[in-house]
C-alpha cells in the first residue's frame, strides 16, 4: 500500500513535536516535511506534493488561510488550532475539517480515518503528479468571509468577471481572484473546454447541445445554465466531441 | 426621578383638581347669575368631572393592558369611555336636581339652562370634554412611560458596563490557555521538569485571574508575577522569537495598581506585535516613579496597526478603568516610535 504523504505547517516547535508524536501511531502516514511559517510551507508543499496537510491558523505574518490561497492545488487539509471562537465559526460555517489543540489521540485517529476515506475515494495517491490539475485536485477559494475546498471535477463552469473568475459548482458561485487565462492553464484538457472568450466549461456537465445560428452551438448545462459556443470554438468543439 | 405609585396618585389628582376647576372658573366671569348658583355649580361641576374621570381611570388601569391592545381592549375601552360620559352626564343632572330642591333659580338662570338644555347639546359637550380628558391622560401617561424607559436603559447600560469590566479584568484568553496546554504536552516529550514548572505557572495565572477580578487594586509586584508567568508561557510557544527585558524601580514594588492592566498591555504586545513577526522581537517593560506619579511603559518591536475587525476592547477597557478610578489624573497613550510600539500609562500616587 502506498503511504499517505503528510506535511505539517505550524509555528510552534513544541506543537509540531506533539503532532509528530500523534502521527507515530499511524504508520500509513509518512511525514515528508514540516514548516514553521506560511512562505516556507508553500515552498515545501510545492516541492513535496503531499496528500495531507496539517495546518495551523495563527502564524506570523500570514495565516493558514493565506497559505491555501497561495497554492494552485490544495492537498486534503486538516486545520489545527487552539480554541478560537472566530476560527471555529469559520470552520463550521465552511464545513472544513479541524482539530482543536490540545489534540487527543482518539480525535486525531478519527480525523485521520476521515482523511483516508477522502484520499481513497479520489485515488490521488496513484495519480502521477503533473503541472496540470486533475479532476480529483482540490482548489481553495476564499470570497469574503466564506471559503471552499472544491474538487475540480465538481465544477460545472467558469465565467470571466473583469480580471477575475467566477466559479460555478453545486449551488455556489464564489469569485476566484485569478484571471480566466490563469485558470485555463491549469485545468485538465480532457474535461475542460474554453467555449468562448468569457467561459470555460466542464464537458461532463453538458446536458444538451443544439446548433445555433452562424455555425455556433448552444449548450444547456446540467444546472440549466445556457452557454453559447463561439463560432471558432464550435468547430473545435464538434471535432473534439466527435459530433 | 421615577414616580412611585403614591407619587403618581398625588400627581394625577393634583392635575385633576387643577384641570377641572380652572375650567369651572369661567362661570364667575358670566354676568347675571346669583352667587349661590355660581359657587354651587362651580364646585359640583368640577366634582362631577373628577369623580367620573377618576372612576374611568381606575377601570382602564385594571381592565386594559395597553401593551397588547387587542380587540377585547377596544371593546372595553369604548365601554369605559361612554360609561364615563354617561356618569358625568348623570352626576351633572343630579347636582341640578339637588340645587332645585334647595334654592330657587332666578328667571335669568332658568332661561340660561333651558337655552342649553337640549339633550343633543349637553351630550355633545360631555363627549367633547371626556374626549379631551382622554387625550390629555394618554399624552401624560405616554411621556411618563418614555421617561421611565429612558432611565431604565441608562441604568441597564451602567450595570452592563460594570459586568463587562469585571469579566475583562479577570479574563484569560482561551486561545492562549489552550495553546499553552498543548505546548506543555509537547514539552513533556523533551523536558519533564520544565513541563511541571510551566503547569505551575499556568495555574498561578488562572488563580490570579480568578481571584483578582473583584479587587480594584493590588501591589505592583503581584501584577509583575503574573506578567512573568505570561512571558514564560509565551516563550514556550514562540521560543527564541520572543525576547523580554524589564526595568523596574524597586521603590515602586508595593504601590497599588489596578489589576490586569500591565498584563493586558504585555498580552497586546505579544499577540499583536511579536506573534506577527517571523523573526520575532523584544518586549520591554519599564516601571518608574516620581513624587506624584507612577509611569509604566510597555514597548515592543513591530508596527502599530489596528486590525479591521478588532473591537479594541482591551484598550477601551484600560482607558475606561483608569478614567473610572482616577478621572483626569491618569493617562494612557499608545503610539508608534522608531519601528516599535509604545504604550505608556501614568497613574497618580494617592
Amino acid at each position: 500500500m502506498t503511504k499517505i504523504k503528510a506535511v505539517i505547517v505550524e509555528d510552534s516547535r513544541l506543537a509540531r513535536n506533539e503532532l509528530k508524536e500523534l502521527l507515530k501511531d499511524h504508520s500509513e502516514i509518512e511525514l515528508v516535511g514540516e514548516a514553521e511559517n506560511v512562505d516556507d510551507g508553500v515552498e515545501l508543499i510545492k516541492k513535496t506534493n503531499p496528500d495531507l496537510l496539517l495546518l495551523d491558523i495563527n502564524m506570523p505574518e500570514k495565516d493558514g488561510f493565506e497559505l491555501l490561497e497561495m497554492l494552485d492545488e490544495v492537498p486534503v487539509t486538516v486545520f489545527t488550532t487552539a480554541y478560537d471562537e472566530y476560527a471555529i465559526k469559520s470552520f463550521e460555517y465552511n464545513a472544513l475539517d479541524y482539530l482543536l489543540k490540545p489534540i487527543s489521540e482518539s480525535r486525531f485517529a478519527l480525523a485521520i480515518e476521515k482523511v483516508r476515506a477522502k484520499i481513497d475515494k479520489s485515488e490521488v495517491i496513484n495519480e502521477p503528479k503533473t503541472e496540470k490539475l486533475t479532476e480529483n485536485s482540490q482548489i481553495f477559494i476564499k470570497d469574503g468571509e466564506k471559503c471552499w475546498l472544491v474538487k475540480i471535477g465538481d465544477i460545472s463552469h467558469f465565467d470571466i468577471v473583469g480580471n477575475y473568475t467566477r466559479v460555478f459548482f453545486e449551488d455556489q458561485n464564489p469569485m476566484l481572484y485569478k484571471s480566466l487565462n490563469q485558470v485555463e492553464e491549469k485545468l485538465p484538457e480532457q474535461n475542460f473546454f474554453r467555449v468562448n472568450r468569457q467561459q470555460i466549461i466542464n464537458t461532463n456537465y453538458i446536458e444538451n447541445v443544439i446548433p445555433w445560428f452562424n455555425g455556433k452551438l448552444k449548450l444547456t448545462m446540467k444546472n440549466d445554465v445556457e452557454i453559447e459556443v463561439s463560432r471558432r470554438q464550435s468547430y473545435l468543439f464538434k471535432d473534439r466531441m466527435s459530433l | 426621578m421615577t414616580l412611585t405609585p403614591r407619587n403618581k396618585a398625588f400627581f394625577f389628582y393634583t392635575l385633576q383638581i387643577i384641570g377641572w376647576y380652572v375650567g369651572q372658573l369661567t362661570i364667575f366671569f358670566m354676568d347675571g347669575f346669583s352667587s349661590s348658583f355660581q359657587y354651587y355649580f362651580a364646585i359640583t361641576g368640577g366634582l362631577a368631572g373628577i369623580i367620573a374621570t377618576s372612576l374611568y381611570r381606575i377601570y382602564l388601569k385594571n381592565n386594559i393592558d395597553f401593551e397588547v391592545f387587542d380587540k377585547q381592549s377596544i371593546v372595553r375601552f369604548t365601554f369605559a369611555f361612554f360609561g364615563c360620559c354617561g356618569l358625568y352626564y348623570s352626576l351633572s343632572e343630579l347636582t341640578n336636581i339637588i340645587y332645585d330642591s334647595i334654592w330657587t333659580k332666578t328667571p335669568f338662570e332658568l332661561e340660561f339652562i333651558s337655552d342649553h338644555d337640549g339633550f343633543f347639546e349637553v351630550a355633545t359637550s360631555v363627549f367633547v370634554m371626556i374626549f379631551l380628558w382622554t387625550i390629555a391622560y394618554f399624552t401624560i401617561k405616554f411621556i411618563i412611560e418614555q421617561n421611565k424607559n429612558h432611565l431604565k436603559n441608562l441604568e441597564l447600560n451602567a450595570t452592563l458596563r460594570e459586568a463587562q469590566l469585571n469579566t475583562l479584568k479577570g479574563q484569560v484568553n482561551p486561545h492562549f490557555l489552550f495553546n499553552s496546554i498543548n505546548n506543555v504536552r509537547g514539552l513533556m516529550l523533551e523536558d519533564v521538569g520544565k513541563s511541571q514548572e510551566m503547569i505551575s505557572k499556568l495555574s498561578e495565572m488562572l488563580e490570579y485571574a480568578f481571584a483578582k477580578n473583584t479587587v480594584d487594586a493590588i501591589p505592583l509586584c503581584e501584577e509583575l508575577e503574573m506578567v512573568e508567568n505570561y512571558i514564560a508561557l509565551s516563550k514556550i510557544q514562540m521560543e527564541e522569537r520572543l525576547q523580554y527585558v524589564e526595568k523596574i524601580n524597586e521603590e515602586a514594588l508595593q504601590i497599588p495598581i489596578p489589576p490586569m492592566i500591565i498584563q493586558l498591555l504585555i498580552e497586546n504586545a505579544a499577540k499583536h506585535g511579536i506573534a506577527n513577526l517571523k523573526e520575532g522581537g523584544t518586549i520591554a517593560l519599564k516601571v518608574a516613579k516620581d513624587d506624584e506619579n507612577l509611569f509604566i511603559t510597555v514597548a515592543n518591536t513591530g508596527e502599530l496597526k489596528i486590525a479591521k475587525d478588532s473591537t479594541q476592547l482591551g484598550l477601551k477597557n484600560i482607558r475606561q478603568r483608569l478614567r473610572l478610578l482616577y478621572g483626569q489624573r491618569a493617562s494612557f497613550l499608545l503610539q508608534e516610535i522608531e519601528g516599535g510600539v509604545v504604550a505608556s500609562i501614568k497613574i497618580p500616587l494617592e
